[in-house]
């Protein structure tokens, strides 16, 4: 197991990195395995995250934004765990320990949402959005073999930079807008992209 | 399409061949061209000992009528088992260039058609017939010769060694019943595998008594072909007979097989979660029969779930407990639907990588909707305070659960890809060191996949290497609780406590209607929640173990 073991090719689809893919994948390894950063991140999310939720299921908290953050505002705690996880994407591959990975950069993506954005219909919806996007990647590759369609994942931008768009609005207070405008443009993403799925597994 | 190899090289107690043994339809053999005729292949194949080559045409050619559908069916003879192996790989070499798949089935193997329809319709992918457990040793005169049964070692329904004349297994957890078919996609790397095995074999003159089978399923295991072991139906029978008196009891048992009940009772998943076992796969084969009679394609039925379920999502939406109770009863039938899509598919043997994914995307569609028509429900109810966030949370736990899954079949399938492949001439077995990926586990703890079926016999090849490997705590943990599987009570529990699908939709259902979508969403966050600490820290300990 040495640092610059190549990424097992059934995690590659997997990590969903969109144009960061080429950059990320380099043969230069940092010294971190890929799935310890991921999970330090997802925790940093995870937890205030479901802070938050619990919190607002038992009435106490229901108004986004307001969660005491030790780094000041709640989006420069999010913004440290997403680079966290995307640095570790650098990182080496640990073999047997692989298998949390998708899980945990899936937790950190749907982290950031939640914490930053969770309470409206619009946030529901971006979440389905990108759980349609994720489920599409993962029956593509059980069923043909492949990942996502190229263009889209170039087009859907991969999680770093969708989280990092979900980070400036919440840091720009531009939430409100920005968030159904991710909807509109990767709604229509996702359905074009199971459609040729459609197509493509039809013969 | 298909071509039948038969292999009618086995003797009987007395010396004749086996395969001619009195039977259905004249024979043994005769029975299994009928079988084959129903499953549509397109030729049939006979390969005999030169000497019994004359006595097989003549049983043929009495059972043969002109009702046959089956192209032709030819009669080939071989010396010895390196003939075999060449008459074997022509047939694997014509199959490949038409663009068929091969199916090798014993002449003196005795089963019920449904037990051997997807092993003859090129349906059932590159599998293997077998039962769990080593070979039966003289336990009845139909093991006292050899039989054309040899040992195999599974994991999560996969072959992963196969033993033969000229190889040897260690730890088998499962053995063949003389049924092995080639996928279309597959007659070529086996063609190649098997020359190149044979090549490595040379021409010893062994005596051909249907080794070719095992040969085969050796070269394809070790050349990284994907082997499914596939058991016989469950009230079927699959008998490889070499008496007189085993060939007539089996025969018999075979006559009395009820088809259509059997067929409706092998669409039912084995291995299902508690709530689907027992409150919806009990009379969803009704619907299923329905459905035939209707002449419904599964994937209309997998449209009309997902409808049912939008349907339900509208009636949670409207806010009111009686709307809730209509809801949890579409809720409901749209899971009814969900399981009788495939049951219906594997009933009529229509499969499709589109009618699985579209499965796939409505089942988890259904749920995020129904999800989203909770939190309207409460939004319209007063109940507005951060349930969106709830439903949010709710969506996001269990993709992420499902994702954790779906990684560790993953990492499993190339874990065992990787150990599989071996030198196809080597005669030992690796044997414990397999404990390295028989960590075991079903892989699928939410029950939610589509993946291929986790055999019956999951995870005993893990209990088998690694009671012969070292003693470590962890893997003692491991061990313990794969033996309380054993216990029917602690089986199910095991199953309820992740909260699979089924479990997940009666919850839903229920706490809709007695309480708010907000306790609703708690609940299935908390429990869900644990289920995942519960499976993530099992399967971690599994990975270091």
């Amino acid at each position: 197991m040495s640092a610059t073991d190549p990424i097992p090719a059934w995690l590659r689809p997997h990590r969903d990195l969109g144009p960061l893919e080429g950059v990320l994948s380099r043969p230069v390894r940092l010294p971190v395995p890929q799935v310890v950063g991921a999970a330090v991140a997802a925790l940093l999310l995870v937890v205030p995250a479901a802070a938050r939720t619990l919190a607002a299921g038992a009435h106490t908290l229901g108004v986004p934004g307001q969660v005491a953050s030790p780094v000041g505002p709640v989006w420069v705690w999010a913004a440290v765990a997403v680079a966290v996880a995307t640095v570790a994407m650098a990182g080496r591959s640990l073999r047997r320990l692989d298998w949390p990975l998708p899980a945990l950069l899936r937790a950190v993506e749907y982290g950031t949402v939640l914490l930053l954005a969770g309470a409206s219909p619009w946030a529901y919806l971006l979440l389905a959005v990108l759980a349609a996007h994720h489920y599409g990647i993962v029956y593509r590759v059980r069923l043909s073999g492949t990942g996502s369609h190229g263009w889209l994942s170039l087009l859907a931008g991969g999680w770093p930079v969708r989280c990092a768009v979900v980070v400036v609005a919440a840091a720009t207070a531009t939430l409100e807008v920005v968030v159904p405008t991710l909807v509109l443009l990767l709604g229509p993403l996702v359905a074009a992209d199971a459609l040729v799925s459609w197509r493509h597994l039809g013969r | 399409m298909t071509i039948a190899l038969l292999l009618a090289t086995t003797a009987d107690t007395s010396g004749g061949p086996a395969a001619l043994l009195p039977g259905d339809g004249g024979s043994a053999l005769g029975a299994l061209v009928s079988t084959a005729d129903a499953a549509g292949c397109e030729e049939v194949v006979v390969l005999t000992r030169v000497a019994w080559a004359e006595a097989v045409r003549e049983q043929l050619g009495a059972a043969s009528g002109d009702d046959r559908a089956v192209a032709r069916v030819a009669v080939v003879s071989a010396e010895d088992g390196a003939e075999e192996r060449a008459r074997t790989l022509a047939v694997l070499e014509r199959a490949a260039e038409g663009g068929c798949g091969v199916a090798v089935v014993h002449g003196h193997l005795i089963a019920d058609d449904v037990s051997l329809l997807p092993l003859l319709d090129g349906q059932g992918g590159t599998a293997v017939l077998a039962a769990a457990g080593p070979r039966p040793q003289g336990a009845s005169e139909a093991v006292s010769t050899p039989s054309g049964m040899s040992h195999l070692r599974t994991l999560r329904g996969r072959v992963v060694a196969a033993a033969s004349p000229d190889h040897a297994l260690v730890s088998p957890t499962e053995h063949t019943l003389g049924a092995l078919a080639v996928h279309a996609r597959a007659v070529d790397d086996a063609s190649r595998l098997l020359r190149a095995l044979a090549g490595s074999l040379g021409g010893v003159g062994d005596t051909a008594d249907g080794d070719v089978m095992a040969t085969l399923l050796v070269a394809l295991v070790r050349g990284g072909v994907p082997v499914t072991a596939r058991p016989p139906a469950r009230a079927g029978v699959a008998t490889l007979a070499t008496t007189p008196e085993v060939a007539r009891r089996a025969s018999q048992q075979r006559a009395q097989v009820d088809h259509d009940r059997v067929l409706l009772q092998e669409a039912v998943k084995r291995e299902d979660g508690f709530f689907t076992t027992f409150l919806v796969s009990s009379w969803s084969p009704l619907l299923v029969r329905a459905a035939r009679h209707l002449g419904l394609r599964p994937d209309t039925v997998t449209w009309l779930s997902m409808g049912l379920g939008v349907a339900a999502a509208a009636a949670f939406a409207v806010g009111l407990t009686a709307w809730s109770a209509l809801g949890a009863a579409l809720l409901y039938l749209a899971f009814v639907l969900d399981c009788v899509d495939g049951q219906l598919a594997r009933t009529i043997r229509r499969f499709s990588a589109r009618g699985a994914w579209l499965d796939a995307m409505f089942d988890r569609g259904k749920e995020y909707v129904v999800y989203g028509g909770l939190a309207v429900g409460a939004v319209r109810g007063g109940d507005e305070a951060g349930v969106w966030l709830l439903a949010g949370a709710a969506l996001a736990l269990q993709t992420i659960r499902h994702t954790l899954d779906l990684g560790y079949a993953a990492q499993q399938a190339a874990d065992v890809e990787g150990l599989v492949r071996r030198d196809l001439a080597d005669p030992d077995d690796p044997g414990p060191s397999f404990w390295e990926v028989g960590h075991g586990g079903s892989g699928k703890s939410t029950g939610d996949g589509t993946a291929a079926g986790a055999g019956a016999s999951a995870g005993s090849g893990a209990v088998a290497a690694g009671e012969s490997g070292g003693r470590s705590l962890p893997r003692r943990v491991i061990l313990a609780l794969r033996r309380a599987e054993g216990v029917a009570v602690l089986k199910w529990a095991k199953r309820i406590v992740v909260l699979p699908i089924g479990e997940r939709f009666a919850l839903i259902g229920v706490l809709a209607i007695v309480t708010t979508p907000r306790v609703l969403f708690l609940v299935l966050l908390v429990w869900g929640g644990l289920a995942t600490l519960y499976t993530a820290g099992g399967r971690l300990v599994r990975s270091l173990a």
